[in-house]
């Protein structure tokens, strides 16, 4: 779409998809949680350790390109994990400290592969938990799913009952962006959109294995760049974490 | 999550073509399954999906578990059906008959490398016993770009000039073991029905 | 009206963003060779792609193709730091399990190498040459000359994450992104063929191997000549202009030096040779591979021709076209009779005999295949064979 627009090749249509875009319209929250035996969600019990996130922030281009920026990626990797432990903290929720996921840690590793396996989980967990969508075989479950037993090993080093895995990319307006907003509202009389900012978590049990509670969030307006935006996106993120 | 999710997909164009699909039909567990001109036995519950000669089975999500089956893969066909061979394309996993069984496993070992898969190893060639055909079954392991690694297992069973392809593989943190007792009775199972 | 008020605008807004960045640009002519331990100023582009590509590097010390063997390693980074002196401590070296030819130096000095070009070369002269081809366009920052173009391109996300090689989509695929990061220009291609050649001169190196190695990568291309030609390293449309300037600078020496260091490589190579030539094989390019095996074969030391004979052999078998099964049978043969020839060898030499109804010999051979090879993964379908073999007419 933008490209287009750059090329100056306007036209009509455009004009009018545009119209239907608002700023908060592409919001969208995909909380899951396992149900207990009496059928309501299940409520934690016991410690939570944060896995380093994986978190990726990049400036988007007036040309559709994302580029990675690393002094805003360097500052949201220290300030969101921040912002979750003051949020869980006043939700009562036991803390251990964070844990470092090093470049060098192999890859073979039980904990390389349980890393490599959430990630696998949670985009299944993503694909296949979308309102129109579920699996035939999980049918009347609401999240059910599983890293295995293999979870111990990060319970042995961490010594958590549950462990919190997050993943966060992240774009935002570079200035030519910013000024086709700006005039795209005047006009059009929408937002165009200045990026969007994408995050998908996983409670999981570290006795057991099983993802308790999963969130997807997508957004135009997060912005991980300062404290107040961190607070913000942690909010969203942790939305329906099973207190 | 598009840039990490693209490292994921077992076969991209089939997968491509399941994404569009939605929740997939239920297979029961300790059922008889029609597979387009064969049975399979199944002691799990199965979603499947279907499109064109590809069938694809998954438990939870084609990322952790995926039974595929690719019917009557004709020569010079590419064995995942992505392409065919022609003079200017001569370079590929391109079926033909003829092929002796661990040739015919060096060409879905192959296929598979061709995907992007990285250690790719095969073990336990053995012959498949199936009424009316001849095919091979054997394992293979492998790991996908971000370094997860998989393990599978493979039936290939040549009938009427064409192959059909039956395999499954899953994450070997967990699922693998968890399933791959049935899989193997699953596969032990297969058989063409008129 | 208000339209072309706000046409005005928006044509406003596309001159506002045609320098579109938050980091500073530098022009194309402030690019100049780096000094030894560089890092660039923060907040410039040059910055930026210095930290994309740090963030690869965490990728690529944790991908699958990685080959950590450290002597391998070790070697490969002590003819690195030949090549590049004071500038070697700024680099890092991998190598990577990729059957295809290739090395690049990136901006930030890493360097990746591919087993496929650690295949093809035969001897430490010509990885001189490649590692100092590679250098000269990292020490003269061509590379972010590339990176400004890709950038403006919009090419953007298809070229940068390419490093680890292998997105799960087909991998010739692949090899286009690639190819545009190192599509140099051919004023800077000729500038680091010259860092190249003098690296491999100053270092008492044959100065002739350039245009041989070119030589054999055109060879190889010239097999492959259908389709598309493969947009890696040697598939240039200049390869023959490369080795012609390499031949005609190598010429201009007096008293070249004739060392080459082949032993030195053989033997740092050695133990990986059989696992390279079943990855050439898995591409399934047997046109270029019996180009490539035919060479291997050519320069192979005595005790291990047996090695390359079947090699050769395999990639004849597996094209399977006219006169390639009688060509493949015979080279098993010789094969048997070859040191170091691998347990395949008498496998593919006994079923050529059942096939020739040569019943004893049939059995002999493929005895001797199991003998040599007891945990042969085809056993099952061998010992069908033997029983067969043994039923008497």
């Amino acid at each position: 779409m933008l490209k287009l627009l750059i090329r100056g090749k306007f036209h009509f249509f455009i004009g009018a998809l545009l119209l239907l875009l608002s700023f908060d319209s592409l919001a969208y929250t995909q909380s899951r949680v396992v149900k207990g035996p009496d059928g309501k969600p299940v409520k934690i019990e016991g410690s939570v350790v944060m896995i380093e996130p994986e978190i990726q922030l990049y400036e988007a281009m007036a040309s559709g390109i994302l580029e990675p920026r690393q002094e805003w990626s360097k500052t949201a990797q220290k300030l969101y994990p921040e912002m979750v432990a003051a949020s869980l903290k006043q939700g009562g929720v036991s803390l251990k400290p964070e844990f470092e996921v090093r470049d060098d840690l192999d890859p073979n590793s039980r904990i390389g592969q349980i890393i490599r396996l959430n990630k696998a989980v949670s985009f299944s967990i993503r694909r296949f938990t979308l309102s129109n969508t579920s699996l035939a075989t999980k049918k009347g479950k609401q999240l059910d799913w599983s890293l295995g037993p293999g979870v111990q090993e990060l319970q042995k080093v961490t010594g958590a009952d549950y462990a919190l895995f997050t993943m966060i990319e992240d774009s935002y307006s570079s200035k030519g962006l910013a000024a086709l907003r700006i005039i795209g509202a005047l006009w059009l009389g929408g937002d165009i959109g200045g990026g969007a900012q994408v995050g998908i978590t996983t409670l999981v049990d570290l006795r057991t294995g099983q993802v308790v509670w999963f969130n997807y969030i997508y957004n135009q307006t997060g912005d991980l760049r300062d404290e107040e935006g961190a607070k913000a996106t942690a909010k969203k993120l942790l939305k329906g974490f099973p207190l | 999550m598009k840039t990490l999710a693209k490292y994921f997909f077992i076969l991209v164009i089939l997968l491509s073509a399941a994404c569009a699909s939605t929740s997939g039909k239920l297979i029961k567990a300790n059922t008889s399954a029609r597979v387009f001109d064969m049975e399979f036995d199944t002691s799990l519950d199965w979603a499947k999906d279907r499109f064109g000669r590809y069938e694809l089975w998954t438990v939870d999500g084609p990322y952790l578990n995926s039974l595929w089956t690719i019917s009557k893969i004709r020569p010079k066909e590419h064995v995942f059906l992505t392409s065919r061979e022609r003079k200017s394309r001569p370079d590929g996993a391109f079926y033909r008959t003829g092929l002796r069984p661990d040739e015919l496993k060096d060409l879905i070992a192959d296929a598979f490398r061709g995907q992007g898969y990285a250690n790719v190893e095969t073990s336990g060639l053995r012959p498949a016993r199936i009424a009316g055909a001849s095919g091979i079954r054997f394992e293979i392991k492998q790991t996908n770009a971000i370094g997860l690694n998989y393990a599978g297992t493979v039936l290939a069973i040549e009938k009427d000039d064409k192959l059909t392809l039956i395999f499954w593989e899953a994450p070997v943190e967990h699922y693998y073991g968890r399933d791959i007792e049935a899989v193997n009775k699953l596969m032990d199972s297969v058989r063409f029905v008129k | 009206m208000k339209t072309a008020t706000t046409m005005a605008s928006l044509l406003m807004a596309l001159c506002l963003f045609a320098g579109d960045s938050h980091a500073e640009q530098g022009q194309a002519d402030d690019i100049g060779p780096i000094p030894p331990g560089y890092r660039p100023a923060s907040n410039t582009d040059e910055s930026e792609l210095w930290y994309i590509e740090a963030k690869q590097e965490v990728e690529l010390k944790q991908s699958p193709r990685l080959i950590r063997d450290p002597e391998l390693n070790a070697y490969v980074r002590r003819v690195t730091c030949k090549v590049t002196g004071d500038y070697c401590k700024d680099l890092r070296i991998y190598i990577l399990d990729v059957p295809y030819f290739n090395a690049m130096m990136t901006p930030s000095g890493i360097m990746v190498i591919w087993s496929g070009a650690l295949l093809r070369i035969q001897n430490e002269a010509e990885l001189a040459l490649i590692i100092g081809h590679e250098f000269g366009h990292f020490k003269n920052r061509h590379s972010l000359q590339q990176f400004r173009k890709i950038k403006k391109s919009g090419a953007f996300l298809n070229t940068f994450g390419v490093l680890t090689y292998g997105t799960g989509a087909d991998l010739v695929a692949n090899l286009i992104g690639i190819a545009s990061l190192q599509k140099f220009s051919r004023d800077h291609e000729r500038e680091a063929d010259k860092t190249g050649f003098s690296t491999v001169v100053n270092n008492g190196y044959d100065p002739r191997v350039g245009a041989l190695l070119w030589d054999r990568m055109l060879q190889e291309e010239k097999a492959a000549d259908y389709g598309k030609p493969l947009p890696v390293f040697a598939s240039h449309p200049k390869s023959q202009e490369r080795r012609d300037d390499l031949q005609a600078a190598a010429a201009a020496i007096d008293n070249p030096s004739s060392q080459r260091d082949a032993e030195a490589y053989r033997h740092e190579t050695e133990k990986f040779q059989q696992q390279w030539l079943e990855g050439e094989l898995s591409r399934r390019m047997y046109q270029s591979s019996i180009v490539v095996m035919t060479e291997l074969l050519s320069v192979s030391p005595a005790e291990h021709k047996g090695l390359y004979t079947f090699f050769l052999a395999e990639a004849h078998r597996r094209k399977n076209k006219e006169g390639d099964r009688a060509k493949a049978d015979e080279l098993y043969a010789q094969a048997t009779q070859l040191p170091d020839a691998p347990s395949g060898a008498w496998r593919e030499y006994g079923l050529a005999l059942k096939s020739a109804n040569n019943k004893p010999a049939a059995l002999a051979a493929l005895n001797r295949y199991l003998a040599l090879d007891p945990k042969a993964d085809d056993r099952l379908f061998i010992e069908q064979y033997l029983k067969e073999l043994q039923v008497a007419p």
